[in-house]
């Protein structure tokens, strides 16, 4: 019996650590919830994203609809493989499970799919498209002509046009790459290559293009002649006796035109507040407000005044506008389209914990 | 009843090896904070005197510091060292001790659970024992340089947070800390298995640890290689549920093994 | 009665046991002999589980074995050296549920041996008789014993014969191996001979005694050719 005060100690001890341990691994019980007050439409299956910050504390984040709030930091490891179940639809489960057995995949969303691209090894392009349900693939082997160049090329972006798939990419190094467009014939399982010329500098990214997981797709038209680019540029460093050349991103508003062959200069030096594009148009919002509309079919331009005032917190949905600004009970939320407002709704802490966060909190929708 | 009367046998037969683990643990840390505490009053004292220091300390220096994480260290080797010792004391000498153990009249696999409910014991016992001492560590890191007027910022949370060792030692929530403590008692498990495979055979020669190591490292290995080769194609519940299956077959196997060679194969 | 029925064991590349099969009967002492090396410990301790036999079966009273009725005192001690006999004790009685600690208070008198002695401290003799008085407290039918006066002196070998023939040891049976019969050649029953693994002679010792005037030694002498 005396034995069993050894095995009673011990388990006094580890039941007090437990209870050390359980306090400081407590969840937060903040509570929030989505209030709206216009066209509730709008706010079907939206969520609002709040992230708790300080320089002291670790991270919180909340998810919050119109039926309440829950914590999305700290869930163990069952919760969190379920949270990303629920973000990811059956169909396009089969699509990243391409893009993930796949090299350098980018994908990208047109009007009726999703298309990607990406490479196996050196041996293989693999062109995949959602359809209906499925998803169906064509593979270009490096017999393909052009295949071996598009591999050992870097790529840097992709884009639909009259049905084909095309990757934008750079064939060679520093300053003599060229900068390539590759067309890809899924019909007759051909390549073909054209250079465009671009003046000191280099096509970095389509804007639409993906090389991750992104549930906030931008859906873009295949018949579009404005194709929205961002351009780098090169730069010569000299640094202790020694030459490079750097890549850096050159700031502004870019397009290819497709008729012309040529990048087309949108918008210069200018920082956009944020930009998206939607099927046939180019949406940027700047610092006073005002949306920069450029339509991707004909390269017409105009602006309009959307917000009024300071401009908060802001993000493009499809082509809706979320404007947030924080006050004092949480947020409120004023959604745009057509630069028209179409709806508002408020975010509100319901609780002390919550209230107690309210002024280190940012408010996101995607 | 014979079961609980085995585990109080076993945890008085570790008991002192076990204190003594626990006092150096807890006197290297403390000591260790001790001589962090006045190396920075005074290194911030010399700078205050220069100009205006422009740095803040956080918990996450002291938890930095080398012999901290050593005494971590040694505590996870001791445990592994353990888990060893506690089968192959009772082979020492002419079988001795673990005769007696196998000539008990009960189920052999009560020695097997009371050695592995010691252990998983001992283990949680070590870490109640760091939970406390990292509070009271706080707690004295976090008043010392209050009265001192010297700045900190982070809070306990976020410095656990930020060490890798530590934010293992103190998960997001409760069920990851019991998936933790299961993968460490699968850890114990797969060390008793290589015990009682390499006593089962041809005993004191070089190949008996051999071929144990190599029958559990396959039985280890051949799974994880299958996971991580199909890994990139999942998401993370299929992975999770993969995963799961495995640790089931793992933890079915090394029970299995366990009892297999103690009821039929274990030569004394 | 224990009966060894068909058992056979490998080590390595050795036949060690091959095909033995004999009995021992409860209320009888039944002695294994044979030279070094003829597999008497593994048989013992393969009746006990201890060394799992490649083949054969064992059997006490037609059933498998019981570890509460037969006991097994082998020719060391089984507890870590650092033990009191007193802490042996207490796990006896902890795991044990027939063991008598009257019985075993009875021998530790007996065999005046103090409690409190570690088994670190003890000579082989004493350490014999602790041996032996923790076996027989278990208070078993069954008793088998490995080579019990191995390396131990005169006066303590004189008090564990002496124990055999006490009425401590009425009504049980007992299985011993040993190379010093003459101490006990009068109290054995039955004598099974090993040689080479194999039973070579299995013979009822009083009978072999007055039908043929011979003893163990030597019939011993007349199988092994010494």
């Amino acid at each position: 019996m005396k034995r069993m005060w050894n095995v009673a100690a011990l388990g006094a001890v580890v039941i007090i650590g437990l209870g050390t341990f359980a306090i400081d691994s407590k969840a937060s019980t903040a509570e929030w919830v989505l209030d709206v007050k216009t066209n509730e439409n709008v706010w079907e299956n939206q969520k609002i994203q709040a992230f708790y910050e300080t320089e002291d504390e670790v991270q919180e984040r909340f998810e919050i609809t119109q039926s309440g709030s829950e914590v999305t930091t700290h869930l163990n490891y069952v919760e969190e493989a379920l949270k990303q179940r629920e973000r990811v639809n059956p169909t396009m489960r089969k699509f990243y499970r391409q893009m993930t057995d796949l090299s350098f995949t980018q994908s990208l969303r047109t009007k009726d799919a999703y298309v990607g691209l990406g490479q196996k090894g050196n041996d293989e392009i693999v062109l995949f498209r959602t359809e209906d349900d499925d998803v169906t693939t064509t593979t270009f082997s490096s017999d393909v002509n052009g295949a071996v160049e598009v591999m050992e090329g870097n790529w840097h972006g992709i884009f639909v046009q009259d049905g084909r798939a095309h990757l934008i990419y750079r064939d060679g190094y520093d300053k003599q790459a060229a900068t390539k467009i590759a067309v890809f014939d899924e019909g007759a399982a051909e390549i073909s290559l054209e250079e465009i010329s671009i003046e000191d500098g280099f096509i970095s990214s389509v804007v639409g293009t993906s090389r991750f997981y992104d549930e906030n797709r931008m859906t873009i038209a295949d018949d579009n002649r404005f194709l929205p680019v961002r351009l780098g540029t090169y730069e010569t460093i000299t640094e202790d006796g020694q030459t490079y050349t750097n890549e850096t991103e050159r700031f502004g508003l870019y397009a290819y035109d497709m008729e012309e062959k040529r990048v087309v200069e949108l918008k210069g030096e200018e920082d956009m507040w944020d930009a998206t594009v939607y099927e046939d148009q180019l949406i940027a919002l700047q610092e006073d407000g005002t949306e920069f509309i450029v339509d991707l079919k004909t390269g017409e331009q105009s602006t309009r005044q959307v917000i009024d005032g300071s401009v908060g917190t802001t993000s493009y949905v499809g082509d809706q506008l979320y404007h947030i600004r924080p006050t004092k009970d949480g947020a409120v939320i004023d959604v745009y389209e057509g630069g028209k407002a179409i709806s508002s709704a408020v975010v509100k802490a319901t609780n002390d914990e919550a209230k107690a966060l309210l002024s280190n909190t940012e408010y996101y929708v995607q | 009843m014979n079961l609980l009367k085995l585990l109080g046998w076993e945890v008085e037969r570790l008991t002192k090896p076990y204190l003594i683990l626990i006092t150096l643990l807890v006197v290297t840390q403390f000591a260790w904070l001790g001589i962090f505490l006045w190396s920075e009053t005074n290194m911030y004292e010399e700078i205050r005197r220069a100009g205006t220091p422009d740095y803040t300390l956080t918990f996450g220096n002291y938890l930095g510091g080398t012999p901290f994480i050593l005494s971590i260290g040694v505590a996870v080797a001791s445990m592994v060292f353990f888990s060893f010792w506690i089968w192959y004391r009772d082979f020492q000498g002419r079988g001795t001790f673990m005769m007696r153990l196998l000539l008990m009249p009960q189920q052999r696999m009560f020695v097997f659970s009371a050695k592995l409910a010691t252990m998983i014991l001992m283990i949680l016992g070590l870490f109640s024992v760091q939970w406390i001492a990292l509070k009271l560590q706080y707690i004295a890191f976090s008043s010392w340089f209050d009265s001192q007027m010297i700045p900190m910022s982070g809070s306990f949370k976020q410095a656990i947070g930020y060490d890798g060792a530590l934010a293992i030692m103190f998960p997001a929530s409760l069920f990851n800390f019991f998936v933790h403590q299961a993968l460490i008692a699968l850890a114990v498990l797969f060390i008793f298995s290589f015990v009682l495979i390499e006593r089962s055979l041809w005993q004191r020669t070089v190949w008996a640890p051999l071929l144990a190591l190599l029958m559990i490292g396959g039985f280890i290995v051949v799974p994880m290689i299958g996971f991580f080769t199909i890994e990139n194609d999942l998401f993370m519940e299929e992975a999770l549920a993969v995963f799961t299956l495995i640790l089931v077959i793992w933890f079915i196997g090394v029970v299995w093994i366990g009892h297999r060679q103690l009821t039929k194969k274990l030569s004394v | 009665m224990i009966e060894v029925l068909g058992v056979k064991k490998r080590y390595r590349k050795k036949q060690v046991i091959e095909d033995v099969s004999f009995t021992a009967q409860k209320g009888e002492i039944t002695c294994l002999l044979g030279l070094n090396g003829t597999g008497k410990s593994t048989i013992l301790k393969g009746i006990m589980g201890l060394t799992p036999f490649d083949q054969g079966t064992v059997l006490v009273d037609g059933k498998s074995i019981d570890l509460n009725r037969v006991a097994f005192v082998p020719d060391h001690s089984t507890f870590p050296i650092h033990f009191t006999i007193e802490q042996c004790e207490a796990f006896m009685r902890d795991f044990y549920p027939t063991f008598d600690p009257k019985l075993f208070a009875r021998l530790v008198d007996e065999f005046k041996l103090f409690p409190e002695d570690k088994l670190s401290e003890l000579s082989k003799g004493t350490l014999a008789k602790v041996n032996l008085a923790l076996g027989i407290a278990q208070d078993p039918d069954y008793l088998l014993l490995d080579e019990p006066f191995s390396g131990i002196d005169v006066f303590s070998k004189e008090q564990i014969v002496e124990l055999f023939s006490s009425d401590i040891m009425e009504d049980r049976g007992v299985l011993i191996t040993t190379h010093e019969i003459e101490d006990i050649e009068y109290l054995v029953d039955k004598a099974v001979m090993l040689n080479r693994g194999r039973i070579v002679r299995e013979f009822d010792v009083e009978d072999v005694r007055f039908i043929h005037g011979k003893s163990i030694v030597d019939v011993m002498r007349e199988e092994y050719g010494a």
